[in-house]
């Protein structure tokens, strides 16, 4: 089924761009997330062996994110990721792994959000502190606060409202919209139904998935203008655990029916 | 007992606080109140609405038709009160103040649990998008408060067996869609749900049969009315087919099945925006700039975790009444979302209602899991408090300084210096652009002017219709073009502040009219001077 799933990405990488290279490399990609998920999950589940499950698997190759990403560079990063994950997986030297993965995923999401411009080019202008409208309005807010003491104006009215703008944005990154058009309408109802049984059954090392969603979120909204699909190759191997590790529990019917909204959807011009 | 004594303490003051400076803040009637207000004065002296027609149901608006209580409920408010801001905002205040109190006898009614009936109440005291909508006369807030008293009723009826609650209930449903356009697809899915979810009560029950087929009768005014004028009704005028980028893509994609692809992805895109967390919780309320970094949502932000934990928790407060929740949640962006334009935060405000009920158990439940742990507390009230306090800040300090302009400002002033001036023109020349050089707007003063100077409706009703305005008594609103003017003594011109008119012409400026934040608005001229 995991195969068939592959061979299913390939053929829409394909028809969407007919590169080779890219359909292999996205292909690739969808491959090591997927065994990212065996790996992930066989330290202490037998999720894998469900019957429930492998039907519906050959479906993850249609996710428009390992379809239709046609940036060598950010799929080649991803994979990167799985590797790594995959290599806190099997390692004896946590912390080492760790400390890797994070600064890879910071760096990975500064390139991501055009921070960084390959190949070592620091773009300042686009730090959201320097944003200079988000500036001026905080510096209008205290010139309208006249009526406060300066220094209880400058507490209340100072630069970390970008912080609270920082904030904003990822909420904004974790719309219905930017999840639909990156996995397809159906991925979200496996999706909720992943997060909620890990959520139910807490395991520390679901913190590492959490705590890599996070770190990239965190750090792709440093920038000011923030690339949707970017951050979403970044975040493809854990997001995608998540729908896999929901895909056992759906109701096949809603699932079908939601695939079928979901072509109509993906397929609109 | 404490925190519940503290909770309805700041209930009431959040209650008190939609009543302070209704005429400060919004710093002016918006172009929809003030044709409801108008519309409601005109009908309160000659039962007639602006455009002569009698007890009208949808009544001819700005932008199309409107629903019959966005006149008929501050009618009597201004009957009583007069033409003010205070009068026309006044029973918005009321209604949104009595939401707080009915959605908590709903959530005492859904989980019989105090502690979160108050909370329920607390987080929609607090929410800053229900503070605005209450302070303005917002059809869509009389709408929700018809729904929540329906529900309130509704179960209330269900659980005590009441049958007069359920036949009001079904009246309140009924008075939503009279309310605004948003309920009328939201409210007939709420009665299927509650008739679905409920039905094996429901079907054995004559008085449900009743309250339902009650339910359709009083529709049918509406209904009537609604076919009457389907043309211009915003119900045909806003469908989300109307949006610029559809219809250029159904332009270019005419075949039926890619029509459809493109509704309904632009529905679904527009749906997302509703539901999505930056929205509810950072910047729906829409108080200040678009660019302005302190914004607020439908609820204070630190509220967004305790959503979160609401979604999941639900099910331990709500029981089987869970599902009619997620339901709501799920529905009640509908309307909004099949609509066109940017996001609309009044289509969209019964949203309010499943996010409220959501959080307020997810605050209790995270309020009970840290019961040892009081630094979470702290935390969390400390978070709570400076958010809010951000937002009395900006709501009655920033708002009127930086929105005034987008509010029409300066109309309403106007009229004011026309009051005791009126008898010293002979004809008053008003243009209808407001803004600056940078982009004029296209103003309703033809609905400012008589309503705040009193003047007597029936002039209005015989307006004449000029080819670039209107025209009644000796008001003239068109738009004013110095070079081909002809500027006659005792008139009075009135124009945006940088349509400077030419040196020949010998007109004085005989009053100049400032926005709250002193930057110029509009400048009156006559030769009288």
């Amino acid at each position: 089924m995991v195969i068939a799933a592959l061979l299913l990405s390939f053929t829409l990488n394909i028809i969407n761009h007919g590169n080779i290279i890219i359909g292999i490399l996205n292909t690739l990609l969808l491959f090591f997330t997927i065994y990212f998920f065996f790996k992930f999950t066989n330290q202490k589940l037998s999720l894998i062996k469900s019957p429930h499950l492998t039907p519906l698997m050959v479906l993850t190759g249609t996710i428009p994110l390992f379809t239709r990403a046609n940036d060598i560079h950010f799929i080649c990063v991803a994979i990167g990721i799985c590797l790594l994950t995959l290599f806190y997986l099997t390692t004896k030297f946590k912390k080492i792994a760790i400390l890797m993965i994070a600064i890879y995923l910071i760096i990975a999401s500064f390139y991501a959000s055009g921070l960084i411009k390959t190949p070592f080019s620091y773009q300042s202008n686009l730090l959201i502190f320097n944003d200079d409208k988000t500036n001026l309005y905080i510096t209008q807010m205290k010139t309208e606060s006249m009526y406060m003491p300066y220094i209880i104006r400058s507490v209340i009215f100072n630069p970390s409202a970008h912080l609270y703008v920082m904030l904003s944005k990822i909420a904004g990154l974790f719309t219905l919209k930017n999840l639909y058009d990156a996995f397809l309408i159906v991925n979200i109802y496996p999706l909720i139904m992943g997060l909620t049984l890990d959520l139910k059954n807490w395991n520390k090392s679901i913190k590492l998935l959490i705590y890599c969603i996070l770190l990239i979120s965190l750090s792709v909204v440093l920038s000011r203008s923030v690339k949707i699909d970017n951050t979403f190759i970044l975040l493809s191997p854990f997001l995608t655990y998540f729908i896999l590790r929901g895909l056992n529990s759906v109701n096949k019917k809603i699932y079908l029916a939601l695939f079928v909204i979901s072509v109509v959807i993906a397929t609109s011009p | 007992m404490f925190t519940k004594k503290i909770i309805l303490l700041i209930i009431f003051i959040a209650i008190v606080a939609r009543f302070i400076k209704l005429d400060y803040a919004p710093p002016h009637l918006t172009n929809d109140e003030i044709g409801a207000a108008y519309a409601a004065y005109s009908i309160s002296k000659t039962f007639k609405d602006g455009s002569n027609k009698f007890l009208p149901i949808l009544w001819q608006s700005h932008g199309g038709y409107g629903t019959p209580l966005a006149i008929y409920i501050p009618l009597t408010s201004i009957v009583i009160f007069g033409n003010t801001d205070f009068a026309v905002r006044f029973p918005s205040a009321i209604l949104g103040s009595l939401t707080i109190i009915f959605i908590g006898l709903l959530v005492m009614e859904l989980t019989k649990n105090s502690k979160l009936a108050l909370i329920t109440s607390f987080l929609l005291a607090v929410s800053p998008w229900h503070f605005s909508a209450s302070r303005w006369a917002l059809e869509s807030n009389y709408g929700l408060f018809f729904i929540v008293l329906g529900l309130y009723l509704f179960f209330l009826g269900l659980n005590k067996n009441k049958r007069w609650a359920v036949v009001v209930s079904f009246v309140s449903f009924t008075l939503s869609i009279y309310s605004y356009y948003t309920e009328w697809l939201l409210t007939p899915l709420i009665v299927l749900s509650l008739i679905f979810l409920y039905r094996k009560t429901i079907l054995k029950k004559k008085i449900y049969y009743f309250a339902i087929v009650l339910f359709g009768i009083l529709l049918i005014p509406l209904i009537f009315s609604f076919i009457q004028n389907r043309n211009s009704t915003r119900v045909t005028s806003e469908f989300i087919s109307k949006d610029i980028v559809v219809r250029k893509l159904i332009a270019e994609h005419p075949n039926p099945i890619e029509k459809g692809q493109i509704i309904t992805k632009a529905i679904f895109d527009k749906y997302s925006s509703y539901v999505s967390f930056d929205y509810l919780f950072f910047y729906g309320a829409k108080i200040l700039p678009k660019e302005n970094p302190y914004q607020f949502g439908f609820f204070l932000t630190p509220f967004i975790a305790a959503f979160i934990w609401g979604l999941y928790k639900l099910k331990n407060h709500y029981k089987e009444n869970s599902n009619f929740i997620y339901l709501l949640l799920i529905v009640s962006p509908l309307a909004a979302s099949i609509t066109e334009g940017e996001l609309n935060n009044w289509r969209s405000l019964p949203e309010l209602l499943p996010v409220g009920l959501i959080t307020a158990s997810g605050v209790l439940f995270i309020w009970d899991l840290a019961k040892k742990k009081l630094w979470i507390k702290r935390l969390g009230l400390g978070l709570l408090l400076i958010s809010f306090m951000y937002f009395f800040l900006a709501y009655f300090r920033h708002f009127p300084l930086e929105r005034a302009v987008d509010y029409q400002y300066g109309y309403k002033q106007i009229a004011l210096y026309l009051s005791p001036h009126y008898n010293e023109f002979e004809k008053i020349i008003i243009d209808q652009r407001f803004g600056d050089k940078n982009y004029y707007y296209i103003g309703v003063p033809s609905s400012y002017i008589p309503f705040y100077t009193y003047l007597d409706p029936v002039k209005v009703q015989n307006a004449r219709y000029l080819t670039n305005g209107i025209a009644f008594d000796k008001y003239e609103f068109r738009n004013i073009n110095w070079a081909s003017e002809k500027v006659e003594k005792n008139y009075l011109y009135v124009v945006p502040y940088d349509i400077i008119p030419n040196p020949e012409s010998n007109l004085k400026l005989v009053h100049e009219i400032k926005l709250p934040n002193w930057q110029p608005a509009f400048n009156l001229y006559s030769q009288t001077r």
